[in-house]
């Protein structure tokens, strides 16, 4: 244990911190272990913060907006389902049902990375409407049509079923940090490096030869991925996959809560994820207002923090964050 | 990196330890309030109170209210008030989970009425039956009950009686030559599934099959085929906020015959919008959302509407407030003739419901698999009005 | 059943044009993108009901106030809420998410004012259909496209006659130009967001009779009268009529002829196809 703190962090303090939070994060779900709702509510947060993270790297960092996140989260959601009630371990059919999401993020992309601003936005939401299309009126055999699919079969890890929402949650939790440090990787990168660039001044990279549509195309590719990811997690989570879970208003929630939170940063759309979903979740007591009160609450939010949570915050204590080990702090370190 | 990683697991661990205490903090004082106020039975609710079918969620809610409002002041069930717990399921399966998990499980309500939509009930499916608690629920939807839950039970007939009546009756009246035109969401499609099936035994040929999708309003294409097909009738299901619209274009597009159409055709807004281009639509359902209790024929249905005016000041906007009073209604009468409230006692006292006299008819649950009624009348709009057929 | 095809096709295409025009007049005027314009059209709708049914105004006078209250509306929104943002130095897309939240604000607003059930528009056309050989057109669809046809004509003589019109073209191109040589920038471009929301209001007036009125029905429209503006090319007025038409024309002959449940399915990917070969749309954009 004292060996993998140590790994994490240097100074005594944070190892200390680290310390008390793995502990608690180990220790909670156990202590815990009746309140399933909780659980629910913080696996599909940690469901979203996968998708976020992913759709940040496509629209925070390569600068390419996309309205239908929705359509893949769809496919790795139906895929999974239906591979995994086809009789291949969860695991398997979830991984294979990424790859096919990131397939077609790849193909989407051939016509998308041509594409600016409202023009990729109205591809992406065609992309997202055609996706539920195909599930509501395509193979129903195979996507249960309206009905959608039930009894989709619960996460196998080892030998070790996950039916409880606990476990569930552990699994979650694991891929969340996993996806994380992937996108830290990438971000950090030269591809990563080479999408920013494309982002801030496509021509002038272009003339350092970076082949914009292949820094594009992968881009979406990995946005593809996380939100496929993100989707078969839904699946198995949910058990029950319907159209109506992938309508164009999923696509928009992603967008808001990447852009409440702040896109192009790391903890943005942790961020959002959360407030948006503690949001709603407080909200449910205002019953017939609560939609009200969260649309005004979001233009609120703009007024005082106009680029979002994270962004905002970034601009305003850029000095305070350049304490902080992240990736503006360590440029700046470097620099000097 | 490494400093990195670190300060990620930290940032990924506070949020979720927040949330967790928000959360804890929230269940904690939700089981302090069961045993706190030991006596009241909770009724939870889920279904839409936003988004688009909020006023069919709504009249729901409202419908449980006029239920137990009834309850109470005959001295409660068990001789313990009841009180509603809600949620907003917002339409999404999704959210239905959410909501049904934080009424097992944060409230431990003792039972449930939700949801209207049949995916949402199903995607709820789970999380019920693990928890033991009985849901009466008003999606017309048969696949949800196909699905082998046992808690599960509904407080209206499903779309597979309805369309079998009809069947019968588009027979009966010598339509040879249907043309279909359903809603592109698990309602039509149910709907449609259904009187395909049930009209395998009669002599009827299907010679257009259209759909549309919720909310659109732009039929030109569908109804051009239907009327170049020269249907006998055509048969329609949708959801009650396209009906009025579809029912004025599909006469607009030149068909006058006769429309067979789903039970949301009771809605009153519909012979509102659609005027005379409701006439000649004919449709099976258990009850009528009458404007005015007086005319109600039914003592019940009468009752129930004077007591639903006094508290809201208008008619229900939906007939999901018939389903709701009738499902907590059952509800009670569990709990009453099993002396439980909760958990397999109360499920099996449910299900043994035999000839209960609700707003819908009589129900029986017996060996039934969760479904409780299978009558319907015929209706027909004629002048305006309804009119039972024959 | 071609004829009456086209006919219902280009009926519904003039009202996403109208919708879609609105999208070009704003990105034009501000180069911004708004996700409000299908609320929008739903509140104009609203307020003429509310005026002629609830009030008794007769028809034209009431829509003639529902188009007078529209357009304070579209110029409130940019003033009070657009600008301000851009003041405090919001990013485009961020403006975008305000959009957003206006839009679930508003669709909410309508639910709670209104109820969510659908209202009936009489129609002041008459409601029985007349025939033409075949073919059936409802007179509420003549409505449309006679005054989407002059609502067309009417903007493009404002825009390229009126001295307001050309201050308006001159603010988009180059606003510090603009204010130079003495228009008022931030009032001609309060001018676009109102025109766009006056627009969207008469599509949506237009649309009540037929359409009923009720808080979702801006949803899906708004989607497709962006798609319109974005088919015909982002930014440019007549791309935005092109555009709308074919998609409206697209949409219900893949309705008519192939099936009804891939409609959308199809015009789609009509759609994406279009803009896989002519990535600005097919009218490029003349100023950017």
């Amino acid at each position: 244990m004292n060996k993998i703190i140590k790994t994490l962090s240097t100074t005594k303090v944070q190892r200390l911190i680290a310390f008390v939070m793995i502990a608690l994060v180990v220790v909670y779900p156990v202590l815990f272990r009746e309140s399933t709702y909780v659980h629910l509510i913080l696996c599909t947060l940690g469901i979203y913060i996968i998708v976020n993270t992913g759709f940040d790297i496509l629209f925070g960092y390569s600068g390419q907006i996309s309205l239908g996140q929705a359509g893949f989260y769809a496919i790795g959601a139906y895929f999974s389902a239906i591979l995994s009630k086809a009789g291949l371990p969860v695991i398997c059919s979830m991984i294979i049902a990424a790859a096919i999401a990131a397939v077609v993020g790849y193909v989407l992309a051939i016509p998308c990375s041509k594409l600016v601003h409202h023009f990729l936005a109205i591809v992406t939401i065609g992309f997202g409407e055609i996706v539920r299309l195909l599930a509501l009126n395509g193979p129903t055999q195979l996507t249960g049509g309206a009905n959608g699919i039930g009894g989709i079969p619960v996460v196998n890890l080892f030998g070790f079923e996950l039916t409880s929402k606990a476990s569930y949650l552990y699994f979650v939790l694991a891929l969340v940090l996993l996806f994380l440090i992937i996108k830290n990787r990438i971000v950090d990168s030269r591809v990563g490096r080479a999408m920013q660039a494309i982002k801030c001044n496509p021509d002038a990279s272009e003339a350092f030869g970076m082949k914009l549509s292949c820094y594009k195309s992968m881009a979406f590719t990995i946005a593809a991925f996380y939100a496929g990811v993100g989707g078969a997690l839904y699946a198995h989570l949910v058990r029950f996959v319907s159209p109506e879970s992938f309508s164009a208003d999923q696509s928009s929630m992603f967008l808001v809560m990447i852009l409440v939170g702040g896109m192009g940063t790391f903890y943005g759309p942790i961020i959002g994820s959360l407030l948006i979903i503690i949001v709603t979740e407080f909200l449910q007591k205002f019953g017939t207002y609560q939609m009200l009160i969260y649309g005004a609450l979001i233009i609120f939010v703009l007024f005082f923090m106009p680029n979002g949570i994270a962004g905002t915050l970034r601009n305003r204590y850029y000095h305070l964050l350049n304490k902080l080990p992240g990736r503006t702090g360590r440029k700046q370190q470097e620099a000097k | 990196m490494k400093r990195e990683l670190g300060w990620m697991l930290c940032g990924t661990m506070l949020i979720n330890l927040l949330s967790g205490c928000g959360g804890g903090s929230d269940a904690a004082g939700g089981e302090s309030a069961t045993s706190g106020t030991e006596g009241a039975i909770k009724i939870g609710y889920f279904g839409p109170l936003t988004g688009g079918t909020a006023q069919a969620g709504q009249a729901a809610l409202n419908g449980v209210q006029i239920a137990v409002n009834e309850l109470n002041e005959s001295g409660g069930i068990l001789g313990r008030q009841v009180e509603i717990v809600s949620y907003d399921d917002k339409s999404s399966p999704e959210e239905a989970v959410k909501a049904a998990t934080k009424l097992v499980q944060v409230n431990k309500v003792n039972a449930i009425f939700g949801s209207l939509h049949s995916a949402n009930v199903q995607a709820a499916g789970p999380v019920i039956e693990e928890s033991q608690t009985l849901c009466v629920a008003g999606g017309t939807s048969p696949t949800w009950l196909e699905q082998g839950y046992t808690y599960l039970f509904r407080s209206i007939s499903n779309s597979t009686v309805s369309a079998k009546q009809l069947a019968r009756y588009a027979n009966d009246q010598g339509y040879h030559k249907i043309a279909l035109f359903t809603s592109n969401d698990e309602y039509g499609t149910s709907g449609a599934d259904g009187f395909k099936s049930a009209c395998a035994d009669y002599n009827i040929e299907f010679v257009a099959n259209e759909t549309m999708t919720n909310g659109d309003r732009d039929f030109t294409g569908q109804f051009a085929k239907i009327t170049a097909a020269v249907p006998d009738a055509v048969f329609i299901w949708c959801l009650g906020d396209d009906l009025g619209a579809v029912t004025k274009q599909m006469r607009q597009s030149g068909f006058s015959g006769p429309i067979l159409g789903s039970e949301s055709y009771t809605l009153p807004e519909i012979l509102q919008n659609a005027g005379d281009a409701a006439n000649g639509v004919c449709f099976a359902a258990q009850y009528l959302v009458y404007e005015n209790p007086e005319d109600a024929e039914d003592q019940n249905m009468k009752t129930f509407l004077e007591a639903y005016l006094e508290e809201f000041g208008a008619a229900p906007a939906s007939d999901n407030a018939f389903r709701a009073y009738d499902g907590v209604k059952m509800i009670a009468e569990a709990m009453e003739t099993s002396g439980v409230d909760h958990g397999a006692e109360l499920r099996e006292a449910y299900n043994n419901i035999d000839g209960y006299v609700g707003l819908a008819g009589t129900f029986s649950y017996k060996g039934k698999n969760g479904e409780g009624i299978d009558s319907m009348r015929i209706f027909e709009i004629k002048d305006g009005k309804y009119i039972e057929a024959e | 059943m071609l004829l009456q095809l086209l006919i219902g096709g280009i009926a519904v295409g003039c009202i996403y044009a109208l919708i879609g025009l609105g999208y070009s007049l704003i990105y034009s005027a501000s180069g911004l993108m708004s996700f409000v314009q299908g609320e929008i059209f739903m509140l104009g709708a609203y307020v003429a009901f509310t005026i002629y049914v609830g009030l008794g105004v007769p028809f034209l006078l009431a829509v003639l106030i529902a188009i007078g209250i529209m357009f304070a509306v579209g110029m409130l929104l940019e003033r009070s809420m657009i600008s301000p943002l851009l003041r405090r130095g919001s990013q485009q897309i961020h403006i975008v998410l305000a959009t957003i939240g206006l839009s679930i604000f508003l669709k909410n607003l309508a639910m709670i004012v209104w109820g969510s059930d659908v209202k009936n528009f009489p129609s002041s056309f008459g409601e029985s259909p007349i025939k033409m050989g075949g073919v059936s057109i409802s007179p509420q669809q003549i409505a449309i496209m006679v005054v989407t046809l002059a609502c067309m004509v009417l903007l493009h003589f404002f825009m390229s006659r009126t001295k307001l019109g050309t201050s308006l073209r001159a603010a988009a191109q180059d606003p510090m130009a603009a204010g130079v040589v003495g228009i008022n920038v931030p009032l001609t471009v309060g001018m676009a967001w109102a025109l766009a929301a006056v627009l969207s209001a008469i599509a949506g007036i237009l649309l009540a009779p037929i359409y009923g009125v009720y808080p979702k029905m801006g949803a899906i429209l708004s989607t497709k009268g962006f798609a319109a503006a974005v088919l015909g090319g982002y930014g440019n007025m007549y791309g935005a009529i092109i555009g709308g038409l074919i998609f409206g024309v697209v949409e219900t002959m893949a309705a008519g002829y192939l099936s009804s449940s891939f409609k959308d399915i199809i015009s789609f990917g009509v759609l994406i196809f279009v803009l896989f070969v002519m990535p600005h749309g097919i009218l490029k954009v003349k100023a950017d």
